[in-house]
This record gives structure tokens, sequence and C-alpha cells, in this order.
């Protein structure tokens, strides 16, 4: 019975242990298939070795390795900088950093006793107050503005941090621009 | 050389006794002479630089090899993406300045022929006839250097051996 396949690789390989390789030199004596399938294998290794060319004896391989690692050094970016922290001093920064955190947003009453946490006890930003002035109503607008009074100079403040958005002309932010500070 | 790492001699030796196997290996497994040796030029440069914590001996060569492996393995992935790309099969066989006229133009069928062959390998398989026919070394080396069993060695040659010769059928080359 033949061997199998793989186990003819091995053996053309040599890597078969005394005892197989014994038994199929044996088998190979009465078989001219397994014969013919080792003439395969011869001559694809003719084949693989027939391209012999190689860079085997050239001398400035070293100085040709230098100059490479030279190139990848000059070109290789910086690698970045590990910060090492040590663990108690990291610790201590978060407990900090808690603790301000805590403070920041804790109100105490007047016992001194923890009260509620308050995100934003300030008033709310005004809305966004948005009026149009179609270009027949500009001149009743400026004599809303004016008083009424014509060739005075009126300054009409307006609340701090109201927004004003406009549509149409652009006198109107001359007199809505200026917010009282 | 030191088990427990290389100082800059034992680098120098290292690099003069191996550096001509393992471009052999990887010329085998890119393809190019010229891409070959930049691969072995960086598995080499990975290795000077780590040299005082890598092993030396046949350690430090089973290394470079799977460096080379790799870094073949990712330039070969980025020509595949490439070629799909841009739809152009770019390689020219380039010539041997030690050859001159017919003798030239056969070494580069040669060549090319073979190139061409293992190309169409599988690449788990193709590295390991690789290193079995031009290395010569042992399936116990390669299953070391692979990191597989040697019995899963004896099959990739064998069957890697499988697709040789049925590559070889199908384009007709002149096998010696």
């Amino acid at each position: 019975m033949c061997p199998e396949a793989k186990t003819l690789s091995a053996y053309f390989d040599g890597e078969l242990a005394e005892s197989a390789r014994a038994g199929v030199e044996s088998h190979l004596k009465g078989c001219p298939a397994c014969r013919a399938a080792l003439d395969i294998f011869n001559a694809q290794r003719a084949f693989l070795l027939a391209d012999s060319s190689d860079i085997s004896g050239r001398d400035d391989r070293i100085q040709r390795f230098w100059r490479y690692a030279g190139t990848v050094r000059l070109n290789r970016l910086p690698a970045p900088r590990r910060i090492s922290v040590p663990l108690p001093l990291a610790v201590a920064a978060m407990l900090v950093l808690a603790a301000a955190t805590v403070f920041n947003f804790v109100r105490f009453d007047g016992n001194s006793r923890p009260g509620i946490i308050v995100l934003d006890s300030r008033p709310q930003a005004p809305t966004m107050v948005t009026f149009t002035i179609t270009p027949g109503e500009l001149d009743n607008f400026f004599a809303v503005l004016e008083g009424g009074v014509q060739g005075d100079e009126i300054i009409h403040e307006l609340p701090a941090g109201l927004p004003v958005s406009r549509f149409g002309d652009p006198m109107i932010i001359r007199s809505a621009s200026e917010g009282a500070p | 050389m030191s088990i427990d790492g290389a100082d800059d001699q034992d680098f120098a030796e290292l690099f003069e006794d191996f550096f001509d196997d393992l471009h052999r290996v990887a010329w085998r497994i890119c393809g190019r002479p010229e891409v070959a040796e930049e691969l072995c030029q960086e598995a080499f440069l990975r290795y000077y630089e780590r040299r005082n914590k890598l092993p030396g001996g046949i350690e430090a060569r089973y290394w470079l090899i799977r460096v080379v492996k790799n870094l073949a393995f990712n330039y070969e992935k980025r020509q595949v993406r490439e070629r799909d790309a841009y739809r152009v099969y770019s390689w020219q066989p380039r010539m041997d300045s030690r050859n001159d006229g017919e003798l030239a133009v056969l070494a580069e069928d040669s060549r090319e022929n073979v190139r061409k062959a293992l190309q169409e390998i599988p690449y788990k398989l193709r590295i390991a006839l690789i290193l079995k026919e031009y290395s010569g070394y042992h399936y116990s080396d390669i299953s070391r250097i692979l990191n597989i069993s040697e019995g899963n060695v004896k099959i990739r040659v064998f069957r890697a051996r499988q697709y040789l010769m049925n590559i070889l059928q199908k384009g007709e080359q002149h096998v010696p």
C-alpha cells in the first residue's frame, strides 16, 4: 500500500524517522507511481533553485544598512512623551478635584448643614426678543425710540445682554446694538 | 553571542552571518529583491533597537524571520490593495548587472517564472515551502519560527507542493 502523499513529501525532505524512512524506501523499489511523485518534488526543487540570483557577496551590505538606519532615524517622528505620575499623587489630585467640585456646587445654610446641590442659582438668561420692523414703520420706530422729539439726541439703553436679531435696515442696529453695561 | 542580549559586535556578526539567508527568504516571500532588502534592513533595525532585550543565537534568527515574514505579508496586502485600486501591474524585471545578453534574458525569465509561481501559492503555505527549500530549515525549526506544530509544517509544505505542481502544469512552465 502506498504511503500518504504528505509522507512522501516528508520523506523527500528527510524528515521521517528511521523506521518510517526504511519502510518508504522499501516501498519505492516496487512502486513507479511513488517514484514519479518524488521526481515531481525533485523537479520543483530544481525549478525553485534555478533562480539562484541573490545579493550574496555584496560587501557593502552593512554600510547600506547603516544608511537605512540613519534615514529611518531622521524621518521617524519623536515618540510621544509619556508622563508618569506616581499613584499617590494621582489619587491626591483626584480627591482635591472632587472636593473642589463639591464645594462649588453645594450650598451651606446658616446651621452649617449641607444644603441641596444647586446647579445654577443665577437668574435665567433673557430670552431672545425678536422684533421686525417693516420699512414703512421705520420712521415710527425711531419716533418711539426718540420720544417723538425731533432734532434732539436720544440715547436709548437696552437691557444688558439682550440679544437683538435684525431683519432689514442696518440703521436699526445702529440704535439697538448698544446695550447698557 | 549572549543568550540574554547582544552588543554591537554581536550584532555586526549576526548581520554578516545572516543577512543573505534572511534576504533570500524575504525575496521569495515578496517577489522583489529591492523590496526584500528593505524588509531585511527594517527587521535588523528593529532587532538592533531592541538588542538588549531580545535573545541572541538561533532565536535571534527565528525572530528576524518572523519580523520579515510579517513585514512581507503587510507589503503584499498593500500591493494587492494598490493593484485593485489602480488595476496596474507595475512590476518591471530588473537586469542583473552581473549577467549580459542572452544569459541575462534567461535568468530574468527564470526569476520571473519562479516569482509568479510562488506568488500564486497561498501565503501560509508559501512561507513554509520557502523556509524549507531556500533556507533548508528542518520542520522543527520552521515550527518554532511559525509557531505551529511540526505536523502542521509537514502538511503546509506538502500542500504548497501540490499548489506548485498545479501552477506549473497550468502555466506550462518549463520544469527541468
